[in-house]
This record gives structure tokens, sequence and C-alpha cells, in this order.
């Protein structure tokens, strides 16, 4: 489980390669390139599941997210990458990425490890300098049937999919930042396309992982880097609290 | 200063001393440096003396401050050389010399006390110079060589200071012998006005990150 | 005498109405510290490995952010409105003894109403055929009648398992589910 505090922004693609340069000196380490491919999944709505559990208390339905690396190599069909390789990604297909055999692979193979994610809303307050949410985290490996497999029997179906590629700073503080595209993958039949969400620009994001929700120390001097980095950055990239709202994956939820 | 008693009966004078020769302006120029002196010499000795030394930068300004300040000294006692030196200063008769026989020895006495003494052996010791067998131009061939002294020290300084860059990226050498590539920009330290804009709304991305929802 | 080890069954079952009628509607987590503690978990024939490890690749690329939970801790405390813990099924300071044909492993299986049995792991050499391991298993079959004890559930491999990790797990704690259950 994982307290991660956070602060948001977004830049245009134009910005890319300063910031690239400005971070790099900031965190004193090169940019490494990421890329994943997230399921959501959630409750099978022909089951009709409780609001409260065996103890009566209120639990609400919420989805659950599986995410796996795709591996560079796939990524770049083979060809070394680095930071540049984002530059060129501004459309809906990533050329050098079948995604297609990417999923047909990923599915056919049961040896992937996969993340399990489940999120608590960001914590709620007046006075919110960053966002504060309770990831709940495991991982799972196939050990007989399919991953989807054993996600059906757990009582969950397919909800939506999507690829996330970009480049993360490790700060020696602790501190991560990240900037990335994001892509919708829509599944029609059998035919896979993408489509780019973060259009003309990048998400950028600044996060500070803590491990145990009751490490205040942790926590406060996580809040303290992240403040004072978003001070650095100033009338650079303003780094802002979301919606939290929008980080909130219960389903249904009336508000 | 002359005196002129109204009766020449010295048990009975009721002289009015005549202070006008008194060189009031003179005494009382050394009397302020000499105390602005003794002030700053006190300062420096009691920051000294205590557990926690001063910073340097403070050690400095003061030290700066009462070389400045000897300096006015010596420069005053100087211009008043010709005043002081055919002065002399003898009690009236009106001072009751057997009540304060000790008050009157000490404020006539001309010899140092033998602390002084020691202190200014101590110094022309030091010096190395023989103050008495040295000639007037000798005295001033030292002088004159401490000056140079004192100016190549100012040029070395000055010298090594423009050998480094302390602004910019190039040192003012490598400017005056022109080795710049034309048009490189030199690097000037101001405030950036570049800015970043955002092209999408972070929160409806987020939003369907978190809930499929576009 | 070998080393000490452990094991938890737990049994989920499903609050959900709706399910399909062929649906068992359990689900089990089972971890054995000779197998790393590693979780594995199980409904009808889907099973997954919860490792204890972070791979690398989850860390680097930002699927995982910390240090991940074993599956039943999500069952209990995040899927609770769809599953219910009903057992747990615990062997805590179980010993270990290498023979010269098996690696035997002996616990006591309590459950909160109490002791439920002996249970008895046993492992082959790697070297053995079936023929010869499932001799050596009718060997200790016939040493527990011999002192009086009949009451025995037994679950064996029926094949020849390669050394394939994934697989071998499930297999292996099927063999539990079938005698704890």
């Amino acid at each position: 489980m994982v307290q991660q505090l956070a602060l948001f922004s977004a830049i245009e693609d134009e910005s890319y390669a300063l910031c690239v340069e400005t971070l790099t000196i900031l965190s004193s380490n090169r940019p490494k390139l990421f890329a994943n491919f997230s399921n959501v999944y959630k409750p099978n709505p022909i089951l009709q599941i409780e609001k409260v559990n065996a103890k009566n208390q209120l639990v609400e339905q919420t989805r659950v997210k599986l995410s796996t690396a795709i591996p560079l190599s796939n990524l770049g069909d083979g060809a070394e990458l680095n930071y540049h390789f984002m530059e060129k990604l501004d459309k809906d297909e990533i050329e050098t990425f079948n995604v297609n055999n990417f999923i047909h692979e990923t599915v056919a193979n049961n040896r992937n490890h996969w993340s399990f994610q489940i999120s608590d809303i960001p914590a709620a307050g007046n006075n919110r300098k960053l966002s504060n949410q309770t990831i709940h985290e495991s991982v799972l490996q196939s050990s007989n049937g399919s991953v989807s497999s054993f996600i059906d029997e757990l009582g969950y179906v397919n909800d939506y999919q999507f690829i996330t590629v970009g480049v993360k700073f490790q700060f020696q503080s602790g501190v991560i930042m990240e900037i990335y595209k994001i892509w919708q993958v829509v599944q029609k039949d059998d035919a896979v396309s993408m489509k780019l969400l973060t259009k003309d620009g990048f998400m950028v994001k600044a996060m500070y992982n803590v491990n145990k929700s009751t490490d205040i120390e942790s926590l406060n001097s996580g809040s303290q880097l992240l403040l004072k980095l978003k001070v650095d950055l100033r009338d650079y990239i303003d780094l802002d609290i979301p919606d939290r709202k929008c980080l909130d994956t219960r389903l249904n939820h009336l508000d | 200063m002359t005196d002129t008693p109204l009766n020449a009966d010295p048990l009975q004078s009721t002289a009015i001393a005549d202070f006008s020769d008194v060189p009031t302006q003179a005494l009382d120029a050394l009397r302020m440096k000499l105390s602005q002196l003794t002030a700053s010499l006190s300062k420096i000795r009691d920051e000294m003396s205590r557990a926690e030394l001063p910073q340097w930068y403070t050690l400095q300004a003061q030290l700066t401050v009462t070389l400045t300040q000897l300096s006015s000294l010596t420069n005053t006692l100087d211009h008043y050389e010709e005043t002081l030196d055919s002065t002399v200063a003898y009690p009236l008769p009106s001072f009751p010399t057997t009540a304060h026989e000790g008050l009157i020895t000490t404020l006539m006495r001309k010899k140092n006390i033998p602390e002084v003494e020691e202190w200014i052996k101590d110094a022309k010791e030091t010096n190395g110079l023989d103050i008495e067998s040295l000639s007037d131009a000798d005295i001033k061939k030292l002088i004159n060589k401490d000056k140079d002294i004192t100016s190549w020290a100012t040029q070395c300084l000055l010298d090594e200071r423009a050998k480094h860059s302390y602004t910019g990226l190039y040192t003012k050498r490598e400017q005056n012998e022109g080795s710049i590539e034309e048009g490189a920009s030199l690097y000037t330290s101001s405030v950036s006005n570049v800015k970043t804009s955002r092209p999408f709304s972070v929160d409806k991305v987020l939003k369907f990150v978190h809930q499929g929802e576009l | 005498m070998g080393d000490k080890w452990s094991f938890e069954l737990k049994t989920f079952r499903t609050s959900a109405k709706n399910t399909n009628p062929q649906d068992t509607k359990v689900m089990h987590t089972l971890q054995l510290s000779h197998k790393n503690n590693e979780t594995v978990t199980i409904k009808n024939q889907s099973a997954i490995i919860t490792p204890t490890y972070v791979p690398k690749g989850l860390y680097d690329n930002d699927c995982v952010f910390g240090t991940p939970e074993p599956f039943d801790y999500m069952l209990s405390n995040k899927l609770s409105n769809i599953w219910t813990q009903r057992q747990s099924i615990k062997g805590e300071f179980g010993v270990s003894y290498q023979t010269a044909d098996l690696l035997i492993r002996v616990n006591n299986a309590f459950s909160y109403s109490g002791f439920q049995g002996l249970i008895l792991d046993l492992e082959s050499k790697p070297s053995d055929t079936l023929e010869m391991f499932q001799k050596n298993v009718d060997r200790i079959r016939s040493m527990l009648k011999e002192i009086g004890l009949t009451d025995v559930k037994v679950s064996l491999d029926d094949s020849q398992k390669v050394e394939e990790k994934g697989s071998s797990l499930f297999g292996l704690a099927a063999h539990y589910l079938k005698v704890l259950g």
C-alpha cells in the first residue's frame, strides 16, 4: 500500500526539449523512458454485488487497474530508444509499435507480471496543497489459466484500456517527476486502434510515494519537497492540485 | 603663556591665569582621536577575549576602522607638530601641591611607565631597524619601500581577480584576446521569461484514466 | 531434521448473487513458507501467484509505486463487498525431514475451531520417476495404517511435473485444497 502525494500540470509539445534539459539538471539524473499498458476492470454488472460487507460496513464498488510494462524493444521495434523518442509521438498511432500484436501476445502469454491496483479517492480538505491518495497494490502472475480468466472469476469485467509512454526523472530527494502521453486503446471486433488523449502536449506529474500511511515524518518531508519543487518551477511549469473527483475510481459515484 | 600677578606676593596669589595661548584646538583634536582609538582597541580586545571568536569579516572591519583611526591620529599629530612641540605644560602657583603631590608628579611625568617602555622596545626590536642611526633619507627610503610593497600586493590581487570570471562564461583575458566565437551568446544571469502552457485539460485526462469517461 | 515451515490457507466465499449455477463460489489463497511465501490464489481452475518481490520492470514502468501486498489483503480489505473470508487453516512451526527417498514436511493444521489434522507434504527427489514416487508414497501410507491412522485424505501428482515454477505451485496448492477442503 502506498500514500501518493502528487501535483499535476501539462506542457505543450514545443516545450518538451527544454523541459527535459531543465528537469535533468534539477534532478541530477537523466530521463528514463517508460511505457505501460493498463487494463481497467469494473465489477461485473450481472452479479448483484452488495453495498455492505459481512461486517455491515459500507464498501463501495470500485474499479481495479491491471498494468504491465511494454518492453522498449516492442515500442521501438528493436531500435535503441532514448527520450527523443517522445518527440515523434504526436499522432494517434505509434509508428514503431504494433499494438495489435502486443495485446494478443500479452493475452496469450502467461508469463507477464501484472500490477493490481485499487485506489482510494484522494483525501479531502479545505486547504489542500497536494493531492494525497492511497493506492493499494499487489502483483499478479498467472499460475494456471490466464490472468484475465482469473479476473473474471474474481467478479470483474473489462471496462477500458490505455497506454502510457513517457520519461521519468528520479530526484535524489525521492521525488519523481514524469512527462508523458496517454493513448486510449479501442478494441472493436478483432481490430485494435489507439487514440491520443494528451493532444499537442504532455502530462506532467510530480509525486512522492510513502510506503506506510503511519509514516508522518516522510509524509511531511515529502510534502515539503513537492511544494518546494512547485515554487522552484513557478513561472515555468505551474504544478497544481487536480480535482479529486477526477481521481475517484468508484463506480456510479454520486457527486 | 604669561601670568601677571596683580601683586608680587606669592602667598596671596589670586592671580587670574591667561589661558588664551593654550593650544586647545590641537589638544581637543588629539583627545578626540585618541579616545576613538582607545575605544576601538578595547572593543577588539573584548571581542577576542570572548569564548566564541567573532566572524572573520567582523574582525577585519574592526581592524580596518582601527587602522584608519590610527592613521588619522598620526595625521593630526603631524598637522599640529609645530604647535605641540613648542608647548610646555606647567602648574600654576595656585595648584595645591602639598595636598596633591602624587597627582602633580603623575600629571607632569614625561617618562613612560615600564610597561609602555617594554612595548616600545618590543616594537623597535620587531621592526629590526635602528631608528637612531638612520638618516632622514634612509627613513624616507624605507617608507617608500613599504608603499611599493603595498602597491605591488594590490596589483597582484587585481591581476588574479581578472583571471577569474565571477559572472558570465569568459574571463576578461579571453574576452580581450577575442578567443570567443563570433555570435556566441554570452551568458547573462537574468530572469527567464520562458513559460509553458497547457494544451489540454489535466482534469479531463485524469478523469479518463480513473473512470474511463471521455 | 530440517527447517521450520508454515502455511496458511484462507477460504473466501462470494456474496454476489446471480452467479453462474456451476460456480463453486469459493476462492482460496494459500501461502507456503517453503515456496518463498508467495500467495497462490485459486478459483475453479484459474490461479494467480503474488510474488513477494516486485519485478523491476513493473517499478521502472510506473505500474507499481511501493511495496505490494499479498492478494488475500486485497480480498479482505478492498473487495470485501464481493468476497467474505469464511475460514483460515494455519500450520505453524512445521518440521521437515529429509529421508533417503523423500523430503517430508509435517505440520499441525489448526483453524478457528481447533485442530484439524496432521499434514504431510511429500516431495520426491527430482530424479525420481513417477513409479518410484508412488511406491514411496504407498510405503508411507502403509506406515500410517500400521500406527492406526486410517482416516487419511490423499492428493498427489498424477504425472511427471516439469520444473516449471508457475504451474507446479498451482498443482501443489490444488493438493492442499483437496486434503484440507
